[in-house]
């Protein structure tokens, strides 16, 4: 999963970076990997309220373009995959921090056993 | 009334001025401060988030190119947009990256401590371990002691039972093991020790002070024949005349009693003959006292 939205978030900074916005290529670019974010997050299988609105854009984008409102269409799409990458990143921020939190609660009864063990070893060592 | 319009008017300047000062942050401004702020604490290895500003930067650009061109462009609000939500993206991804390397160190930390606590269990067991064979040693040792004090016991005994003859009983009760000797080794009415007698108690001294667990209460005793108070003399002076002699054979003082009992404890009926004969004795109670201790 992170493999995947590393990559996706790579090929997105490449095509900023050279400066597509406005092309027939840019739009083409955008709006697949709109489409690709959106398979991601069916993956991820997010709540539907949380992506919705991003998938109402993407398909206002492809119609912009249909339209030939090309740099329109390319930043809704644009705006349509970053929804979906912020839900996933959200998702993401989520789980780790549950992760976070029961490690803690086993880290925390990993010390107690310690002093448990401990304090018998001083009581076997004392009698 | 004319209070609340200088009021109102004054309000309306201040609210006036907020604006005026808020239009000088221009979008491209608002945009560069979004992703700024997301740089800040940005761990080393938050590639992610790196790579999601860097995109975020390059929209900057974009919009920069786009205000430049044209400062009231339809595209500058959808860029804007696009440019605050790099930027919460990096945030979270960056918060995400310092949440996973806290995590990565809290496993180690679990592994420290599991590895302290499979040491601490090690010591226990072994802390354990030591205290059974210690234990084991002690009751082992307990064991041959007094397997030891049995057999000095039974041989102490069987030198005993070898001074039985007419002149010595040699019983067993629950006190211990019993010499009756028969008056015949005292001088009739008298306490003193004949020679056969002592002869008898040096033998019985030198198993004593072989078997120092054992002490010797001596007891004198009469028939009912003479007075209370004679015999109960007779049978005292007889049981300490004993006591002395074993002393002077070596035997130590406090391991020895003597006590005269008279007519008080007979052992046979003193209408016959026989029985008077049986009475007539001195009884040495000899005793274990590494038994009275258990």
């Amino acid at each position: 999963m992170k493999a995947k939205i590393f990559a996706c978030c790579s090929a997105i900074a490449l095509a900023a970076l050279t400066g597509c916005s406005g092309s027939q290529s840019g739009i083409n670019r955008s709006l697949g990997q709109a489409d690709a974010t959106r398979s991601l997050v069916n993956e991820n299988k997010l709540d539907a309220s949380m992506t919705s609105d991003s998938y109402a854009k993407l398909v206002a984008a492809k119609a912009l373009k249909e339209d030939g409102k090309i740099e329109e269409a390319q930043a809704l799409a644009e705006q349509s995959e970053l929804e979906m990458r912020l839900a996933i990143a959200k998702s993401e921020n989520e789980k780790v921090k549950n992760e976070d939190k029961k490690l803690e609660e086993s880290l925390r009864a990993d010390e107690e056993r310690k002093v448990l063990y401990q304090s018998i070893l001083e009581k076997e060592t004392k009698k | 009334m004319k209070t609340i319009k200088i009021l109102t008017l004054g309000a309306l300047a201040v609210s006036m001025s907020f604006a005026a000062e808020a239009s000088s942050v221009t979008p491209v401004d608002q945009c560069r401060l979004a992703l700024d702020n997301a740089k800040t604490n940005l761990p080393s290895n938050a590639y992610a988030a790196k790579l999601t500003l860097a995109e975020g930067y390059g929209s900057l650009n974009a919009l920069e190119t786009i205000y430049a061109d044209d400062d009231d462009s339809e595209l500058i609000p959808t860029f804007l947009e696009n440019c605050k939500k790099y930027a919460e993206i990096a945030k979270l991804q960056s918060e995400t990256q310092a949440i996973q390397n806290h995590i990565a160190e809290n496993w180690e930390k679990r592994a420290a401590t599991n590895r302290t606590i499979e040491a601490i269990q090690e010591q226990i067991g072994e802390a354990r371990s030591g205290k059974v064979s210690d234990l084991e040693a002690e009751k082992q040792a307990i064991k041959a002691q007094k397997d030891k004090l049995e057999a000095s016991k039974n041989e102490a005994m069987d030198k005993l039972n070898a001074l039985q003859s007419q002149m010595i009983q040699v019983t067993k009760d629950a006190r211990g093991i019993i010499l009756s000797m028969s008056d015949i080794l005292f001088d009739v009415g008298r306490a003193t020790l004949k020679t056969d007698l002592m002869t008898s108690l040096a033998k019985i001294a030198g198993i004593l002070s072989v078997y120092q667990q054992f002490d010797v209460s001596i007891e004198g005793n009469t028939d009912n024949t003479g007075s209370e108070e004679f015999n109960m003399t007779l049978s005292q002076q007889r049981a300490e005349n004993v006591m002395n002699f074993l002393v002077e054979q070596g035997i130590a003082e406090t391991r020895l009693t003597a006590k005269g009992l008279g007519m008080t404890m007979p052992i046979a009926d003193n209408s016959t003959k026989e029985g008077r004969q049986k009475n007539r004795r001195v009884d040495l109670v000899i005793t274990d006292r590494t038994q009275k201790v258990k």
